[in-house]
């Protein structure tokens, strides 16, 4: 404040212009910073790892996705590989099998007691014990535990983890195969998605208006489209392959991200610092690209995220009913679509699919929302 | 006035902005047809209540809004007109602006060097020779060369605003736009801020239009004030005729709020109110810029000029 002399009070205007000094407190001398810098992924990164959940899903995710990469490869049997004699194998795990678990034992229920005796039908030693003998007409009708390897013929040291399909393919191979094949469709039409969505969203939100307008309601149009029909079309057009079902999962799921990008851009172009650097004569490439875009990384990242057990899912959902891709070539909603038809008789077909995708689903929703608390720029400065 | 001295001329300006379509349609008369000139290495302050277009104007000057009409010169140069890459990087390398809020105008994912020399790399120069002169400017506003590789959170903002100070005069301009750059400042920082300001001006022979409602902080940093009130400039004058004798009943009802650091008067201070409808008479003479004295602008109809002149003597 600056304040003329007469406006003072008459005890201070009698101090002779002498007495005053200038104030001793010198801005000058900003101190340095002991800390080291803290740039926003950094922070994000440490704030992601100090949470327990964030870090079991990502392990999760990794575990997995090295699986994936490894397993096909060193279970000794090909994804395609078929064998009539060796069908729905029950799982036998090495180890675990000396523990009754996993074995690979079936208990066969309704067989003629004379027949166990024949050797042909029943080799030397499959059968384990009889569990059940009872009377039907004049027959006499036994259910036996029987260790089904041995009764398919399958050569001492030849363990199935997870048993065979009905075409004795091994299943563990086609599932990590599978794996590969439903992480690499969700994380291309992810990648897909992000790019087209980012670079529409950024246009029809930097520039507004007249742009904006026709941008969103084109979005709006595409957004009616019924996605199965389209991707029925895709089948028809391309074959179905893995080509279609990212085209498919492409042609609508865009238009969320290019919505997000939208909203985040109006909420950042009229900041000042975006003034700033216009008045700098940043081009406007650069302004969307360096200065509005990376601030709003955080809610991309954390969409992106949700959105890949959201492609895996929609990759089974097609498959299940008949829409993925081309068999023999695997895939998680293939095995269950295959399992499911004698889940009753072999549930094991279904269950390590199962167990598989819920894993993956929740591993990558417990990640993004972790991501996102991480990101979020509310919480910067907490704990 | 010689008119050679005025690096800027601003001449009828209006700047509207309209919301909704049709019937629904509202145009707000943000700036109507202001006209001033800032001299060659002079400070002129632009006062007003909150909402009366100071800022607006400057952001027209510098073309972040396109005018609706009226033209601007800088430096004998229309620069009001139609947006070329040319005109754009004229304007930017010729004006700067600071802006107000020392949080909201770093972006937060850059750090400071990258901030300070965006400019600088922009026109070509090599990244060392950026460095170089990001660190020059940082001993300038007083922060050191460690700092450059911060982020501005780790500011205060005091410190962000003297970022803001250095990015807008690493490019070295001719005229700055100071958007009132100390009020969001606590008053101790203020004075550093301002002294800054004062010191770069005199060392680098800047031009400053400077846009502030603190009226004791406007009368000490400018040479000349005009007076904004709803869109319309109302009184120009040089800042020590405009304090000694104010004529505009705006101007006056103005500088009438301005607290006392004495208690015994400032408790006999008088608020004066402007009150438009009442103060002034236009429905018979139209009021423009009329001199009452040299140098000495006000917003009025011919009667009303008769009565200033009678009121100075």
């Amino acid at each position: 404040m600056i304040v003329e002399r007469d406006r003072l009070p008459e005890e201070l205007q009698s101090i002779p212009a002498e007495e005053f000094r200038r104030s001793e407190r010198d801005w000058q001398t900003d101190e340095r910073f002991t800390t080291e810098p803290i740039g926003f992924y950094k922070d994000a990164l440490r704030r992601l790892f100090s949470n327990k959940v964030s870090v079991v899903s990502l392990a999760a995710i990794v575990i997995i996705i090295v699986l994936a990469l490894i397993v096909p490869n060193v279970t000794g049997y090909g994804y395609t590989e078929q064998n009539v004699k060796q069908k729905n194998l029950p799982s036998k795990v090495p180890g675990l099998c000396r523990l009754g678990i996993l074995d690979g034992t079936r208990v066969l229920t309704n067989i003629k007691k004379t027949s166990i005796s024949d050797p042909k039908r029943y080799p030397e030693g499959c059968v384990l014990e009889v569990i059940r003998e009872y009377k039907a007409g004049k027959q006499t009708v036994v259910d036996v535990k029987v260790d089904y390897y041995k009764y398919c013929g399958v050569p001492e040291g030849e363990y199935h983890w997870m048993g065979t399909d009905y075409l004795g393919r091994d299943i563990l191979t086609r599932l990590f195969k599978g794996t590969r094949i439903s992480l690499m469709i969700a994380f291309l039409s992810v990648v897909t998605n992000l790019i087209i969505g980012v670079v529409y969203g950024s246009v029809a939100g930097y520039y507004g208006g007249r742009v904006d307008l026709f941008l969103t309601h084109l979005a709006e149009v595409l957004d009616g489209l019924p996605y199965i029909v389209v991707t029925i079309l895709f089948m028809l057009w391309l074959g179905s392959g893995m080509l279609s079902i990212v085209l498919a999962l492409t042609v609508t799921g865009w238009i969320g991200t290019a919505r997000l990008t939208r909203a985040q851009f109006y909420r950042y172009k009229g900041r000042e610092y975006v003034l700033a650097a216009r008045t700098l004569g940043v081009p406007d490439k650069k302004l969307i690209f360096r200065h509005i875009l990376p601030n709003t990384v955080g809610p991309l990242i954390t969409r992106a995220m949700i959105a890949v057990p959201g492609a895996i899912f929609s990759e089974s959902f097609l498959a299940y009913i008949g829409l993925g891709i081309k068999p023999p070539e695997p895939s998680i909603g293939i095995l269950l679509s295959e399992g499911q038809k004698v889940l009753l008789q072999y549930p094991n077909q279904t269950f390590f699919p199962a167990v598989l995708i819920s894993v993956l689903m929740i591993a990558f929703n417990m990640l993004s929302n972790g991501l996102r608390d991480a990101m979020d720029p509310s919480r910067r400065g907490e704990d | 006035m010689p008119e050679q001295d005025n690096i800027l001329e601003v001449s009828h300006l209006c700047q509207t902005f309209t919301s909704g379509h049709g019937s629904n349609r509202i145009v707000v008369k943000a700036v109507d047809d202001v006209s001033f000139s800032v001299r060659r290495a002079e400070t002129f302050g632009l006062v007003g209540e909150s909402g009366c277009g100071k800022t607006t104007t400057g952001r027209t000057i510098i073309r972040l809004y396109d005018p609706t009409s009226g033209t601007v010169r800088f430096g004998g140069r229309v620069i009001s007109g139609k947006m070329t890459r040319e005109l754009s990087s004229y304007l930017s390398s010729n004006i700067a602006m600071i802006f107000q809020d020392p949080i909201e105008s770093l972006n937060p994912r850059m750090t400071i060097e990258e901030i300070i020399g965006e400019g600088l790399l922009l026109r070509g120069v090599s990244r060392a020779r950026v460095h170089e002169a990001v660190v020059e400017m940082l001993h300038k506003v007083g922060l050191t060369e460690e700092h450059a590789t911060r982020y501005p959170h780790e500011f205060s903002g005091g410190q962000r605003q003297r970022i803001g100070i250095a990015r807008a005069m690493i490019i070295k301009p001719k005229m700055i736009i100071a958007d009132e750059p100390v009020s969001a400042l606590d008053v101790s920082i203020q004075a550093q801020v301002i002294n800054l300001l004062n010191d770069l001006k005199e060392e680098m022979g800047l031009t400053i239009l400077f846009i502030a409602h603190n009226l004791s902080v406007v009368k000490y940093f400018s040479d000349r004030i005009g007076v904004m009130y709803y869109g319309k400039l109302v009184e120009v004058a040089e800042s020590d005729d405009l304090y000694a004798k104010p004529l505009h009943p705006y101007t006056r009802a103005l500088l009438s709020a301005i607290p006392q650091p004495n208690p015994l008067t400032e408790r006999k201070r008088q608020r004066i109110d402007y009150v438009p409808e009442r103060d002034h008479d236009y429905s018979r003479e139209k009021p423009e810029m009329r001199e009452v004295e040299p140098e000495h602008f006000v917003y009025c109809s011919e009667s009303e000029l008769r009565a200033y002149e009678k009121q100075l003597g």
